[in-house]
């Protein structure tokens, strides 16, 4: 799996989502690699684009 | 220790407890401030699935499908956002939304099953005010996505004869109790949203 980085712009903000119907409010600068996959599962851009290794 | 929780207090909160704003000078701004409120859209919560919120204010809106326009009668929609003391330290924000809509028909049929099949798992809506703000109602800071706006009235009334301004007209009304104030859209997607090319709504 991908690592996820966070552009620097959005490392301040929360984002506030439903995820198997729990609600949860993540500060984007603390969230664990468990909640930054969350956040990519629901579809939030927030994310630097993942640059794929050419062969 | 007594001196860390006086100089950190916000350290000693319970989990899920968020630490006060200090107090700080207000400035108004000297400009025009029109009342009212001009435009409805509204999502199930079910499909705004995120906001990204950044220093306060509503920067992004995720979704598996946009909010909905709803083109309700000029001059008949508000938001009534009233905060109320509880005991001694507990404060309660209700959210009141309301439109009317017209006239009594198959198509307005439609849109009330959907208000009210929707009703038990909520609604967030974006209500443009008189200032040209958007507010998202029914998610807030405090409690998150967990107490969305429900179906709270709908009141049809075909009037008696001609002369009854209201008759035939279908007030509707959204509301919650919960413990924070609705947020602001901020700059990028509050023009996005007033000039209709966000796709976190669906004017077409």
């Amino acid at each position: 799996m991908a690592k996820l980085i966070v552009r620097k712009e959005c490392l301040e903000s929360e984002v506030h989502f439903t995820y198997n119907n729990s609600s949860y409010k993540v500060v984007l600068k603390n969230a664990s690699p468990e909640q930054l996959n969350m956040i990519k599962e629901v579809g939030v851009d927030v994310f630097e684009k993942e640059i794929k290794e050419v062969k | 220790m007594l001196l860390v929780m006086m100089l950190f207090p916000s350290m000693f909160l319970p989990a899920g407890v968020v630490g006060a704003f200090a107090l700080a000078i207000f400035a108004q701004n000297c400009a025009k401030n029109v009342s009212g409120a001009s435009k409805i859209f509204i999502a199930e919560k079910a499909v705004a699935t995120a906001f990204t919120i950044t220093a306060g204010e509503i920067s992004a809106i995720t979704g598996t499908t946009p909010f909905m326009r709803v083109d309700a009668m000029q001059d008949s929609v508000y938001w009534n956002q009233t905060g109320e003391l509880i005991g001694l330290n507990n404060w309660k924000i209700t959210n009141e939304v309301g439109f009317d809509i017209m006239p009594p028909a198959t198509a307005t049929n439609t849109f009330l099953q959907a208000l009210i099949d929707g009703s038990p798992c909520g609604f967030f809506a974006i209500i443009i005010d008189g200032n040209a703000a958007c507010w998202v109602v029914g998610h807030n800071a405090t409690d998150v996505r967990e107490r969305p706006l429900r179906l709270t009235k709908q009141d049809h009334k075909t009037g008696k004869g001609l002369s009854e301004a209201e008759g035939n007209t279908i007030p509707i009304t959204l509301g919650n109790e919960c413990g924070g104030l609705a947020l602001k859209l901020d700059a990028t997607l509050n023009a996005s949203t007033l000039d209709g090319t966000g796709t976190h709504i669906d004017w077409s």
